[in-house]
């Protein structure tokens, strides 16, 4: 059933991509039918969501509870901010990678370098979270450990990729968010109507049980995990300034990222363009809006699989040899696993640290579920509320071209910018096409092995993965554009000083917390709220960085040479609004 | 002026001391050399291919040139000499599309010098980008007579960028290459990495020039010539 | 080792310097001398003689005495020596119409050359009487069958022998002889004939000459011209046509080698002869010998760049003086203008039967007065060209819409707003407008235009995306599995489309390289060159996608050649069946070099 929904599902876009490609070698004056504004939102939306906002924000919501809502907030933001504040200006400046962008507008090759390892730094940790993605839908899908779903999957994005895919193509894209939205939020009814009776999930999230007890559903779920010792799912976990800092550094970090970049210069005309962004908007907020409600619903569910009864009677926790089919599933990919500690035949499931001296007197000897990923949760959350089998698959489905779609246009902007402005730009000028194809093949491949390596031995979940990778392009690629665009003032040397001081600030930082290069146990300290600096989170310090990155440039930019007239004034030129001449008004 | 002055001093001192008949007479021709119309001053376009982009180290392996007189390019006067340097030419063949065995048959770097300085005496030369080109001419008259020779030069890249600068208009990577200038001149598009077609691409190029700004007064050469 | 290379390269291409050996072309190239003339300046005069000046690049305008205007001649024209302008030799004198380079020969040496070889002197000598023939005949009327006519026909009873066939055609010095029966027409026996019925066949020479003849040739009517025996002979491959008169009698006989004799005259003699028509009516009739002359240029196996440079050129001819008969009417123009010539006509690619496709960039904004001008104009010109051959775009893109018939700052507007807002018609158009050359008028208006749009152009890279997604989208032919793919042509067979799928991409890829470099110039093998020498793409890359396009073109047009021989038209689509395994397997070859050349560029845009 599953094989043949994801089947079906990608059949469907190579279906389109070979239609809509034979058929625009048509007649040459034909061509000029646009796509409608709301066509292109949905592509633009299909585009954004990465296998972070589809497979694991809604896990991370269901541990992490209100906490992470700044990832809501922040990709929200990050998007509206790319829209407004800066896609405008760059397509004014007429360029559409920030390389490009930055060697332009500082004159100089080596800012190009820096950009250019800025953002292959930033993409390539992106792509670690999508290769997590990839791996936890495949293992569940195939049924194997969670590192054969990897190699599958990075099989996968390297043919996916170098066959350039089925994206680019606008009715592909608007498929596949037909199929990402469906597969998200069909199981999200179904479980809200299971839950609270209502239809919307949104609204399910807010109102009251529909097992007649008149308790809210968040305050049930609060009580459940509280009395199994886990933090209430509506505490406040991380200091303010963390949780500040994290929604900036995601925010800003938006805009370094060039898979999302590119996607605001396929609308040719500026007011569709802006009407586009607009419709992307609604269709993103329909997933984003549906995440909390997917969070708190699949933990609640979860929990009370586990435990079915109040805390403490002996018979309210389900037996080992009674535990549901998708949870034995999961423990073949390794993801999900217990352990019958105390030999009762049942599982306990509970904080420790919470729980205290009263575990012991239930006869509990620790928690026995010995693995729970949470980038498990959307995957699993229809096989929970035991939804029917064609829902499973179509999340699946869903799943899989969200990371591969993703996974495929961050490839492709890495291997064009190394082959295209490090090879050819820099290293070798002469080079041939065939070279330069072969180059940007190899540094797929490349990337796609780092990748995949990184995924296996993981920094932390696809999402808080994908938060480093956007930390990353917030402090170094970020304070550059809006520099560039908005301070004519700004030079070459302060941007180069600015974005190598932004990367390896936060680098540093991360890979203080998280191990060198991510190898674990080479950690300088421990990942907790009580080693960060100030309660700034790994994650979070992007926004530092970038802060770091304004200043120093400021201070270099302002102790050298100003930059040449001519740039100032294009500089100038664009930020002053210009009526973009339009010769149809005859 | 003074400048000038200097240089025919100069001049004058050096083909004293050279032994060399053919640089001596060179010198001194170009000590009493005075530009000022294009049209009335005998010219001569050089173009050098070298192995390299260092003068130091690098060789001449061709000398293309032609002569211009009263503003009119003499296809007659055409000459390329190909220099066998002795040594294989390395990895830039590939550019000059010159293989070492077609140089293995050229003549010795002095004859190609003494037909080029025999061509030159008494006229401005005008190359495309001057100065690796000089640089590389001087060295090798040094080797071969002990003398440095002086030159009055016209470069049309140099004019080009200064007339640009005047506009107000600095010239953007790649404006001033010589295939460009010329299609913007326009001017037919001649194969390059020859050095006889870019001398003559040159001499086409700088005629245009001086057509060009005739229309708003005559191109002075007191203006643009330079002295080395 | 004095190398002339550059000059002899040129002008071995024109004539009459095709008729010299390469030893005296070389001896002529070494007396030329180039000079500069910018745009309106003096050249030289007719008198004294100032020997034979050359146009290598720009154009030249002959004036009379009086400064009105005789003749415009451009790239590859000559002028110098005496002229007959009108019938009439007069004296004139020789201004730069653009900034040119112009070569030229002295007098001593252009006499030398003329007393040494007499095909080179015979051009220059011919052009009188060929004039005079001019002036007595309608304008632009094509050879009549009845002047190639010399002399009765030979013809001989069906009842006589081969041998008595044999002698008369010995004794007449003919290589055959019509047979009669009475007065009427039976058949015609040719030296063919003779061999391959007769001596190989083994047949008694005493024989009826009735057996061994071809019943019932095919015939010309004397009222027609060479174009239809032209076309008559290569349709059914013969060599020889009896001519009927109006009441069916033999009047005469027309060999391949009297229309080759008739025939000869170089096609660029064609754009000289537009220069000379007075009407749009003379004009019209000249364009009747259009069809047999593109016959002839396919099939005269001449490269494909100056099969398509000569269509260029006489396309160009037309227009230009169609412009100069619509000024003759309305008066002079109010403001300077450019007439520019658009897509492949620009490129100088232009294919026989071709539609128009052209603009008209004003100096400044025209009040309503001026406006109407140039909208009587470009009525007047476009219209003439459909009347010429050169159907109306169906796109409009042409000086007739007011859109392009605009001023120079309304032309810059167009393409920054196309620049701006790269939809899917911006893109098509600027396929068409950066193909942009100046055909009449003044050209520093489209030189200013062209270095605005492409600098604009260069400099946005987003802009240069959408063309780059809109050229992925033309792929050769070729499948996943590298197989040949066919398509079919709308009307009735499979065939490759090479047009579409294989020249088209190689233009776009030419343009986008052009574009990205900043070059102006149209021509696909000059930007692909200019782009190289600037470092835009590699010198290998570069040659590839030249062989390949001259490889893909040659195809073409040979299979057009055939297809015209045939009494088809000519069309793009080329079955797989009618090519040798060796020319498939060169077409894939190419092919493949496009679709390299296409994933780069689609990897440097970040386009799939």
């Amino acid at each position: 059933m599953t094989y043949i929904v994801v089947g079906l599902s990608f059949a469907l876009y190579i279906g389109i991509a070979v239609w809509s490609r034979a058929s625009s070698t048509g007649e040459f004056y034909v061509a000029g039918a646009g796509v409608h504004p709301v066509a292109n939102g949905m592509a633009t939306a299909a585009d954004w969501m990465s296998a972070a906002s589809f497979i694991s924000m809604a896990g991370l919501i269901a541990f992490l509870g209100y906490d992470a809502s700044v990832y809501l907030m922040g990709w929200t933001g990050g998007y509206v901010l790319l829209a407004l504040l800066l896609a405008p200006y760059l397509r004014k400046f007429g360029k559409f990678t920030v390389p490009e962008f930055i060697g332009d507008r500082f004159y100089s090759k080596g800012a190009r370098l820096v950009a250019v390892i800025c953002l292959i730094v930033a993409s390539v940790t992106y792509v670690i979270g999508q290769m997590r993605g990839v791996g936890v839908a495949f293992g569940r899908f195939l049924e194997v450990p969670f590192e054969i779903g990897v190699y599958v999957g990075m099989g996968i994005v390297f043919i996916y990729a170098v066959l350039g895919g089925m994206k680019g193509i606008t009715y592909t894209q608007i498929a596949q968010y037909c199929v990402l939205i469906f597969a998200y939020t069909v199981p999200a009814i179904f479980i809200s109507l299971n839950l609270t009776g209502h239809f919307l999930p949104q609204v399910g999230l807010g109102s009251t049980m529909a097992d007649g007890s008149g308790v809210a559903l968040l305050e049930k779920l609060d009580q459940v995990v509280t009395d199994l010792g886990f933090a209430a799912f509506t505490a406040q976990k991380w200091p303010t300034i963390n949780i500040f800092l994290l929604t900036l550094s995601l925010m800003i970090g938006t805009a370094g990222l060039p898979h999302v970049i590119i996607r605001f210069f396929t609308v040719p005309k500026v007011a569709d363009a802006r009407a586009s962004a607009g419709w992307a908007l609604v269709f993103i907020a329909v997933l984003y809006t549906t995440a909390p409600a997917v969070g708190a619903m699949a933990r609640l569910n979860l929990m009370s699989t586990i435990q079915t009864g109040p805390v403490g009677e002996e018979t309210a926790n389900i037996e080992v040899a009674q535990v549901p089919r998708w949870m034995e599933h999961w423990r073949t990919t390794g993801l999900l696993d217990w352990k019958d500690k105390n030999g009762d035949g049942r599982i306990q499931y509970y904080d420790e640290g919470g729980m205290g001296g009263k575990a012991d007197t239930f006869g509990w000897q620790g928690n026995e579920m010995t693995k729970v990923d949470r980038d498990i949760m959307v995957l699993a959350n229809p096989e929970i509320a035991k939804l029917p089998n064609w829902v499973i698959a179509l999340v699946a489905a869903g799943g899989l071209a969200a990371a591969l779609s993703t996974a495929a246009g961050l490839l492709l902007a890495i291997s064009s910018a190394i082959s295209h402005d490090l090879i050819k730009g820099m290293i070798a000028p002469g080079i041939s096409e065939k070279r330069e194809l072969l180059a940007s093949r190899i540094s797929m491949a490349a990337a796609i092995i780092l990748a995949g390596y990184l995924g296996l031995n993981p920094p932390g979940f696809a999402a808080q993965v994908v938060a480093l990778a956007f930390g990353l392009a917030a402090s170094s690629i970020f304070p550059a554009l809006m520099m560039g665009i908005f301070n004519k003032r700004m030079n070459r040397e302060g941007a180069i000083a600015g974005m190598l001081v932004g990367l390896f600030s936060t680098l540093i930082y991360i890979f203080w917390f998280k191990g060198w290069f991510f190898i674990p146990d080479t950690a300088m300290a421990k990942d907790s709220v009580d080693h960060w600096l100030m309660g700034i989170s790994p994650e979070a310090f992007g926004a530092v960085g970038a802060g770091l990155n304004f200043t120093v440039a400021y201070i270099v930019s302002r102790a050298t040479a100003p930059p040449p007239d001519e740039i100032q004034h294009l500089v100038e030129d664009i930020r002053i609004p210009r009526s973009a001449g339009s010769p149809e008004r005859h | 002026m003074l400048r000038r002055w200097g240089h025919a001093r100069r001049c004058q001192r050096r083909a004293r001391h050279c032994s060399n008949s053919v640089i001596a007479n060179y010198l001194e021709a170009c000590a009493v050399l005075e530009p000022d119309q294009p049209g009335n001053t005998p010219m001569i376009a050089v173009d050098l291919e070298l192995t390299g982009l260092d003068h130091r180290k690098d060789r001449i392996i061709a000398i293309g040139w032609t002569l211009i007189d009263e503003g009119k390019i003499r296809f007659g006067s055409n000459r390329q000499v190909l220099i066998s340097t002795g040594q294989s030419v390395g990895p830039s063949a590939e550019i000059h599309e010159m293989l070492d065995s077609e140089l293995a048959g050229g003549e010795r770097i002095e004859q190609g010098l003494e037909a080029l300085f025999r061509a030159g005496t008494g006229r401005l030369w005008l190359f495309h980008h001057a100065r690796l080109d000089l640089a590389s001419l001087r060295a090798a008259v040094h080797a071969w007579t002990g003398t440095k020779p002086g030159f009055i030069v016209l470069d049309t890249l140099d004019i080009e960028k200064r007339q640009r600068l005047r506009r107000n208009v600095p010239p953007r990577q790649g404006q001033l290459q010589l295939g460009r200038l010329r299609s913007e001149y326009r001017l037919p598009p001649y194969p390059g990495h020859n050095a006889l077609n870019d001398a003559i691409a040159t001499a086409e190029l700088a005629l245009a020039m001086a057509a060009r700004a005739q229309s708003g007064g005559a191109l002075d050469l007191r203006r643009y010539r330079r002295y080395f | 080792m004095h190398d002339v290379s550059l000059a002899t390269g040129f002008l071995q291409g024109f004539p009459p310097f095709d008729a010299l050996s390469p030893g005296e072309l070389e001896a002529l190239a070494r007396g030329l001398s180039a000079a500069y003339y910018a745009r309106d300046t003096f050249i030289l005069a007719s008198r004294p003689p100032p020997g034979l000046a050359i146009i290598r690049k720009g154009a030249v305008r002959l004036v009379d005495e009086n400064q009105s205007f005789l003749d415009k001649r451009s790239e590859g024209g000559l002028f110098g020596h005496q002229i007959h302008f009108h019938g009439s030799e007069s004296e004139y004198r020789a201004e730069a119409a653009e900034d040119s380079l112009i070569w030229h020969l002295s007098q001593e040496d252009f006499e030398r050359v003329l007393a040494d070889n007499a095909t080179f002197a015979a051009y220059f000598e011919n052009l009188p009487r060929f004039r005079v023939r001019a002036a007595l005949d309608p304008p632009g009327r094509a050879t009549q069958i009845l002047e190639l006519i010399h002399r009765d026909p030979v013809t001989l009873q069906a009842a006589r022998s081969i041998r008595e066939a044999a002698r008369l055609m010995s004794e007449e010095r003919v290589s055959s002889v019509l047979i009669m029966r009475g007065d009427e027409l039976k058949g015609i026996v040719t030296d063919k004939d003779l061999r391959d019925r007769v001596l190989a066949a083994g047949l008694d020479p005493s024989e009826t000459v009735e057996r061994v003849m071809t019943r019932d040739p095919e015939t010309l009517a004397c009222s027609g011209d060479v174009d239809q025996a032209l076309l008559a002979m290569i349709r059914g491959n013969f060599r020889h046509l009896p001519v009927m008169d109006g009441h069916d009698r033999v009047t005469g006989l027309v060999t391949a080698g009297d229309l080759l004799r008739a025939q000869s005259e170089h096609p660029l003699r064609m754009v000289s002869d537009i220069h000379k028509q007075g009407s749009l009516d003379a004009l019209i009739r000249l364009s009747d010998r259009l069809p047999s002359l593109f016959i002839r240029l396919l099939g005269m196996g001449r490269n494909v760049e100056q099969t398509e440079r000569l269509v260029t050129h006489i396309t160009d001819a037309f227009t230009a003086r169609l412009i100069q008969l619509g000024q003759q009417q309305l008066g002079p123009a109010p403001m300077p203008f450019a007439w520019v010539a658009l897509g492949s006509q620009a490129r100088e690619e232009q294919a026989p039967g071709s539609d128009q496709d052209n603009g008209l960039i004003l100096a400044r904004e025209p009040n309503h007065h001026e406006s109407e001008y140039f909208s009587q104009l470009a009525d007047f010109v476009c219209g003439g060209l459909d009347q010429l051959g050169y159907h109306y775009c169906p796109g409009e893109v042409m000086a007739m819409n007011a859109r392009w018939r605009v001023s120079l700052r309304d032309w810059m507007r167009h393409f920054d707003g196309w620049i701006e807002e790269g939809d899917p018609k911006s893109v098509m158009f600027c396929g068409i407008f950066f193909d942009m050359r100046c055909v009449h008028g003044d050209a520093q208006l489209v030189d200013t235009l062209l270095d605005h749009a492409v600098g604009r152009a260069r400099d946005h890279q987003i802009f240069r995306r959408f063309m780059a997604t809109n050229i992925a989208r033309h792929r050769p032919p070729i499948g996943f599995f590298r197989q040949f793919v066919q398509e079919d042509d709308g009307s009735h067979s499979e065939g490759l489309n090479l047009k579409h799928r294989g020249m088209v991409p190689i233009t776009e890829l030419a343009r986008i390289r052009a574009l990205e470099s900043g070059i102006t110039a149209p021509n696909t093998f000059a930007r692909l060159r200019l782009a190289a020498e600037l470092g835009g793409i590699a010198e290998a890359d570069a040659d590839s996608l030249r062989d390949a396009l001259t490889l893909i073109n040659r195809v073409r047009l040979s299979h057009q050649a055939e297809q015209l021989a045939a009494g088809d038209p000519p069309g793009h689509f080329v079955p797989i069946e009618s090519l040798s395994p060796l020319m498939r397997r060169n077409l894939k070859a190419a092919f493949l070099l496009v679709v390299h050349a296409q994933s780069a560029l689609s990897l440097r845009y970040q386009v799939r």
